[in-house]
């Protein structure tokens, strides 16, 4: 009997925590706090923009929270796909590359800015993949600009100069390469053939993507830019100049190591080769080489950025006059992050801000990031679509069997359009 | 008598109530969600449409083949590793043995991530290996494994193999322990070689736990995830990715496709359900024998 007592008793006091917790969770009122979701050095920004509006509204509460890239893009499709939005933040970073799919798949989810926000204030290539029925779905933020990071004293010593390395052509960087590894003994570029940061970078060069500029419709089978993007990642490697890596690390250890002369990639190799300082003075930059074969290819290309969007929840209008007060006028902010990230903005009237024109020793004195925030203005634009991550995994590795495997580029090309109609 | 009945159910009843939210509902909601078909929040019922997707995926193809080349691989090689190493704890004192097992415990109870980043460091370009192999004067330069397809696959196997091996010998172990000795003493006596004492009392005793381990196994390495996803990352190629990473891709990584990870996640169970009844169907046979 007393045993009984003592199980019941146990099953009683059980049983009562589980409905009161259940009771208190359910009933918990959050403070009223902005959520914001971001990742790396977004998070300085949003900081340092949360605190210069905190200054002036100082009754509103942020609250920054700091996630890997993959984590936010996992809560973000589970809590939209679930319709859970109370799970999500108010204002959350996403990669351009999912910006158009979320826009398409969730479209209520999101606030339309069009009205609050001048898309005129802003570089045109962000503008694309933001945009469904001529709504504005983000704030855009920074510019993944790419370029040429070359070292200097590799170069130099294969008998070229910074004038030699202006507005050339991928077969005079091929040129360049051979006679650089023949002085130097060095590589001219680390790739990742399946992660095809080089590849995209081309392809945006050359004003084309996977996808039509409504995001939907592929674009593969008539699109030019893809074919000379394999051609000339395939010319690179049959010139015997590639340092072939299998994961990011290896990358930058043959960075770090002084195992190429080159990096192909967007700007925000910048802070990682200035990490090492004594590489100081030894790094400079140029502008992207050019495809050739058609007069739309140009020396500009994007690779990765990101914008603000905000969720449609209670807190939406104070979220839409914090991007408008911070990340879409403020040139003081953006100033503030030149120097303190190395941002490359894509706010048009924040590209004469001070701080770009500052001299940095690291770079021999040369002016990056002016040059930098200079040549986004240029970048191509397109839609990527609501399969970027997708189809490029696909063409990842289609261009690596061109590669290794001796398939033909038409070839490629047929299975790239197979696979990718299928998804 | 009949109370007694009664509250035996009244404490079953939160266990019970917890599996059916947690498992039961969700496992049916699944079934109900393979037929639909969309992306994000747009789901609607398409019929069989998502199963003739899955037919003609070459991804999910690739990734059902890899996941059955690492069970099918991997299992015997650690189980006859883990009978191996059991059978020469077996000769030792109980001490050294539980020393043995307790340091061959430890990578069961490091976390995957943890040993999944070890690995995948070790076998980097810069790693621990190319670095010992280039010491040894075996290579000029170091072997970029993570760009070959087969070496990727065999560091994985290697990785699980590792990782679960420690666990096996504890059954084993504990099984060999449990024969009589008496029985092996007796054979002895009447002259009946070792090779015959272990196929014939040893291996035949160990059976049951062997047929219960291979399963287990199997369905283990069926849902390998964690070491493919952060060790190759499913690279080179789709050469290495398994069909749990696949799933998991479809759900979480692009805009969701919940309809088609759902169906493959139930033909996942199907695969693990059909070994789970072999495996009973063979036990009872062999327990009908013996008797």
């Amino acid at each position: 009997m007393k045993k009984k007592i003592i199980s019941f008793a146990i099953l009683f006091i059980i049983a009562a925590t589980a409905i009161i917790s259940g009771i208190v969770l359910f009933n918990r009122k959050e403070e009223n706090k902005i959520k914001i979701w971001a990742w790396d050095t977004a998070v300085t920004a949003a900081n340092a923009a949360v605190e210069k509006y905190t200054t002036i509204n100082n009754d509103i509460k942020f609250e920054v929270v700091d996630m890997a890239q993959d984590n936010v893009v996992q809560k973000l499709n589970v809590g939209l796909a679930s319709g859970a939005l109370n799970s999500l933040p108010d204002i959350v970073f996403v990669e351009d590359y999912n910006l158009f799919g979320y826009i398409k798949y969730f479209e209520e989810f999101f606030v339309d800015l069009t009205s609050e926000i001048d898309s005129e204030l802003f570089m045109p290539f962000k503008l694309n993949s933001m945009m469904q029925d001529n709504k504005l779905y983000g704030v855009p933020y920074d510019s993944g600009v790419s370029t040429m990071f070359y070292r200097y004293d590799y170069l130099t010593e294969a008998g070229y100069t910074e004038q030699d390395l202006e507005s050339i052509t991928w077969s005079d960087y091929i040129e360049i390469g051979q006679q650089v590894k023949a002085t130097t003994g060095k590589d001219m570029l680390p790739i990742i053939l399946e992660s095809n940061m080089e590849g995209r970078i081309m392809l945006q060069s050359g004003g084309e993507w996977y996808v039509e500029n409504d995001g939907t419709t592929l674009n593969i089978l008539e699109n030019e830019s893809l074919y000379s993007t394999i051609e000339t990642i395939k010319a690179l490697y049959d010139a015997d100049i590639v340092y072939d890596s299998a994961t990011w690390d290896d990358m930058v250890s043959a960075i770090y190591n002084g195992d190429v002369a080159t990096v192909i990639g967007a700007c925000w190799w910048g802070p990682i080769i200035k990490e090492h300082t004594s590489l100081s003075g030894k790094w400079k930059v140029a502008k992207l080489p050019k495809m050739e074969g058609n007069s739309a290819f140009t020396h500009y290309s994007n690779l990765g950025g990101s914008s603000w969007v905000v969720l449609n929840k209670e807190n939406k209008n104070t979220c839409i006059d914090f991007l408008k007060q911070t990340f879409a006028s403020d040139n003081e902010l953006i100033n503030d992050l030149v120097e303190s990230i190395g941002l490359v903005t894509t706010l048009k009237n924040a590209k004469n801000v001070e701080n770009y024109n500052i001299e940095d020793d690291f770079w021999g004195g040369q002016l990056v990031y002016k040059q930098l925030v200079d040549w986004s203005e240029y970048i191509p634009s397109v839609n990527y679509g609501t399969l970027t991550y997708e189809i490029d995994s696909i063409v990842g590795i289609k261009i690596k069997e061109v590669i290794k495997n001796g398939k033909s580029i038409d070839q490629a090309i047929q299975e790239i359009y197979q696979l990718a109609s299928l998804l | 008598m009949k109370t007694k009945k009664f509250f035996k159910y009244l404490i079953l009843v939160p266990s019970v109530i917890f599996v059916f939210i947690f498992f039961v509902y969700p496992f049916i909601n699944a079934i109900f969600i393979a037929f639909k078909s969309g992306r994000g929040s747009q789901l609607t019922y398409s019929g069989f449409e998502n199963f003739f997707k899955m037919i003609n995926d070459a991804v999910f193809k690739q990734a059902f083949s890899n996941t059955l080349l690492f069970a099918i691989i991997q299992t015997p090689i650690m189980l006859i590793l883990a009978l191996i190493i059991s059978l020469c704890l077996n000769k030792t004192n109980s001490k050294t043995r539980s020393v043995f097992i307790t340091i061959l415990f430890i990578p069961v109870v490091i976390s995957p991530v943890v040993y999944s980043l070890f690995f995948k460091y070790v076998f980097s370009n810069n790693g621990i290996l190319n670095n010992i192999l280039i010491q040894l004067n075996l290579l000029d330069n170091g072997i970029n494994w993570f760009l070959y397809e087969n070496y990727s696959r065999l560091i994985i196997i290697i990785a699980c193999t590792w990782a679960w091996t420690g666990y096996y010998v504890i059954l084993f172990s504990s099984a060999l322990q449990r024969i009589d000795k008496n029985l092996i003493d007796a054979a002895r006596l009447d002259g009946v070689s070792s090779v015959k004492i272990f196929f014939k009392i040893k291996l035949a005793k160990l059976f049951p736990v062997i047929l219960f381990s291979s399963l287990i196994a199997f369905c283990g390495a069926l849902q390998i995830y964690a070491e493919s996803t952060l060790i190759t990352g499913g690279k080179p190629g789709y050469s290495t990715m398994s069909l749990v990473q696949y799933i998991y891709n479809l759900s979480f990584v692009y805009i969701p496709q919940f309809g088609y990870a759902s169906l493959l996640s139930v033909v996942l169970f199907v695969i693990c359900i059909s070994f789970l009844i072999i495996q009973l169907i063979v036990s009872r046979r062999y327990e009908k024998n013996n008797n």
